[in-house]
């Protein structure tokens, strides 16, 4: 799951990038609103972290100019909590809406249910077979025993089971598992994948040749 | 409405006034028009009376010897009653020669005339002449003529040397009926014009006092929570419009106030807001696994930095209220500006050098009343402002001086300007020109506006010039006062 923050504030940019990093996310990050939009618009997010008072563009202009493209989830983050702000930004388009300052687990937490909502499946226990996707928790557990995963092998796998039976190319997967900052060498992501089927089973995560991967 | 309402009480005055103006005009009218007409009917009297003498047997009196009337006083009714000349009866008596003699008056029948002898015998009579005139009465009266009014008739009376009396008469009662009728019509205008008078001092009260019941139903909304509401100045010229325009004016004001509070406050929560995100932030990052020492460390001088700024925004609103608070905050004393000067320069030296700032400064002493502390605040502001702001090898130049009875104090620098849109705004609270790299780097946005807070509460004013790429000019100018040599 790839993430954008568009925060100005330094101090809690990087907070908030190292806090959903340690949740298994790959972060992007914007100090202003030009470079968050172009970013916005750049990639396909997962989902957006994003501050409404910022230099350059402000967070509604980033909004409403973000929504005649693309439907990704945003999270909206100010400092102002009036009510009139809060259904101006639902009204432009904001998924969810917060107010600093903020309960981090809160923050993950709404981050969380905007991706899943987003990727139609609004419930956060995915079970294939035996085996049970927990992405509240984030945890897998096959027979009822929890399996141990690092934070990319279970974005891989909750990526590809809210999508379940689609095809999802390598590109794809690519773009939403690692950020800008990542070192992604070509094979590591069959190298995740090659971890995933020897601790869950072989059979979990199935290659289309020439195509991309698939959760059945 | 109240009967203590304005419009009561004004209705009421009108009422008072215009019954007593109407009541004595039509009573006036009245009383002219009845002594007009008794006054008519004693000349046309008397003006029979003379012709009439020879006619029936008397001689005319000698002139300038009228006793003058008698006020004609209606005679009472129920004593005297109606007493109608009899109309068919003959004449008694005999007139001297034709009776075409007589006067016009007597002809007609409208006057009778009766003459006495000296013994009080009707010696001769008019027909229509009423049966009970006959009383003569001359041991009442000395003059040769007078005038009477008896019952229901008036008389011009003629003595005659003999002591015979002949006297010309006529009925009151026409005039009377005249003058009741009159009473009426008159009482029954009188009740007309003041009914009128009355609804139309209603109706222009109510009108002149209409803008009043709107100014009130207005200030109602008003106290009510709804700022944006005005009074409609629907006549400008009248004292209630001016008085409308006027709290139009106070409320505008109110209005303006009120948002700047607002936003202010809004401001500041907001200024707070962020440092105390990033806190909870990190510590709760901090908190949520183990960490090594030096991530711990790392958060910690996070945290430090957040605190640090959240105490310099306490600080500099703790200080915006005081100065806000006015003369009372402040704490005067006669002062040489110049030595202030100095030792503003003096304090911010050590920056200059840092930074690579030429300082320079042009002072002469100039003596005022102020606050010392405060005014030196303002000054290492201004230049802090002018070193932060532009970039190494700027100059940056004091200068105070006395320009009449004010002390100009100039801080100027050859920088990089200010861009002209933001001039406007540059002393509104927590206006930063440079938004995306001004924040949490001590400016709190509050700086100039503090500034301009204190130069006020001085009495003073602060502008400021700025040219992109050439420059910007702070000018102060406060009171100075008589300056002693020392």
């Amino acid at each position: 799951m790839r993430l954008l923050v568009v925060e100005d504030e330094e101090d809690l940019r990087n907070g908030l990038e190292q806090a959903l990093r340690e949740e298994g996310y790959a972060v992007d990050v914007a100090p202003d609103g030009k470079e968050g939009l172009y970013k916005a618009e750049a990639w396909d997010y997962d989902a957006i972290v994003l501050d409404v008072m910022l230099p350059e563009m402000d967070g509604w202009e980033i909004l409403s100019r973000l929504r005649k493209k693309k439907k990704t989830p945003v999270l909206m983050l100010t400092a102002r909590d009036g009510v009139r702000d809060r259904i101006k930004g639902l009204d432009l388009g904001a998924d969810d809406y917060l107010v600093k300052p903020f309960n981090l687990a809160e923050l993950i937490a709404r981050v969380r249910a905007l991706i899943r909502r987003a990727a139609g499946t609004p419930n956060p226990v995915v079970t294939i077979d035996s085996i049970n996707i927990d992405m509240a928790a984030r945890t897998i557990s096959v027979d009822d025993a929890l399996v141990a995963l690092t934070a990319r092998e279970y974005a891989l796998i909750e990526y590809l089971a809210s999508r379940r039976g689609k095809v999802v190319s390598r590109t794809e997967l690519y773009d939403h598992l690692f950020s800008e900052e990542d070192e992604s060498y070509s094979n590591l992501l069959d190298v995740h994948v090659c971890n995933v089927r020897k601790k869950i089973g072989k059979d979990f995560i199935q290659t289309r040749r020439g195509h991309g991967y698939v959760i059945d | 409405m109240l009967p203590q309402s304005i419009r009561w009480r004004i209705q009421a005055w009108h009422g008072f006034l215009l019954v007593c103006v109407v009541g004595a005009l039509l009573f006036a009218f009245y009383g002219y028009d009845r002594a007009e007409r008794l006054r008519e009917i004693d000349a046309e009297l008397q003006s029979t009376l003379t012709p009439l003498l020879p006619a029936i047997g008397g001689r005319p009196p000698p002139m300038g010897m009228d006793r003058g009337r008698d006020d004609a006083q209606p005679p009472p009714r129920d004593s005297e009653g109606r007493d109608e000349p009899p109309e068919n009866s003959h004449p008694r008596g005999k007139i001297n020669g034709s009776p075409d003699r007589l006067p016009e008056g007597i002809k007609s029948g409208r006057l009778y005339y009766i003459a006495w002898t000296p013994e009080n015998i009707v010696r001769i009579s008019s027909a229509n002449a009423p049966a009970e005139a006959l009383a003569s009465f001359q041991s009442e009266v000395s003059a040769t003529r007078s005038l009477r009014t008896r019952g229901w008739f008036r008389e011009a009376l003629h003595y005659g040397p003999d002591g015979g009396c002949t006297a010309v008469g006529i009925s009151l009662a026409p005039v009377y009926q005249h003058l009741h009728r009159l009473a009426f019509f008159l009482v029954g205008a009188g009740i007309v014009i003041i009914a009128l008078g009355l609804s139309i001092g209603w109706w222009v009260a109510g009108r002149a006092l209409r803008p009043l019941i709107e100014i009130t139903a207005t200030a109602q909304k008003i106290s009510g929570g709804d700022l944006s509401k005005r009074i409609n100045p629907s006549d400008a010229e009248s004292e209630l419009g001016q008085l409308a325009t006027v709290l139009n004016g106070t409320f505008d004001k109110i209005e303006r106030m009120l948002e700047e509070q607002l936003r202010f406050t809004a401001d500041a929560s907001h200024e707070l807001r962020t440092p105390i995100a990033v806190l909870l932030t990190q510590i709760q990052l901090s908190l949520s696994r183990e960490r090594t020492p030096e991530e711990y460390k790392k958060t910690l001088e996070t945290c430090e930095r957040a605190a640090e700024r959240m105490r310099l925004l306490v600080n500099q609103l703790i200080e915006l209220a005081r100065v806000d608070a006015g003369d009372a905050s402040l704490v005067w004393e006669k002062c040489d500006l110049g030595r202030v000067a100095r030792d503003a320069i003096e304090f911010i030296d050590p920056l200059a050098q840092k930074k690579k700032v030429t300082l320079q400064h042009s002072i002469e002493s100039v003596r005022a009343r102020a606050d010392v502390m405060k005014l030196g605040q303002v000054f290492i502001n201004l230049l802090n402002n002018a070193i932060h702001h532009n970039g190494e090898g700027v100059e940056v130049c004091l200068s105070v001086h006395r320009s009449g009875d004010k002390a100009v104090v100039r801080i100027a620098d050859n920088g990089v300007g200010i861009p002209s849109d933001a001039l406007s705004h540059l002393f509104d609270r927590f206006y930063r020109v440079d938004k995306a790299r001004a924040r949490g780097k001590g400016n709190s946005g509050l700086g100039l506006a503090i500034c301009k807070a204190i130069v006020e509460g001085h009495g003073g004013t602060i502008r400021v010039e700025s040219e992109l790429g050439k420059g910007t000019e702070f000018t102060i100018e406060l009171p100075a006062v008589e300056s002693r040599k020392g």
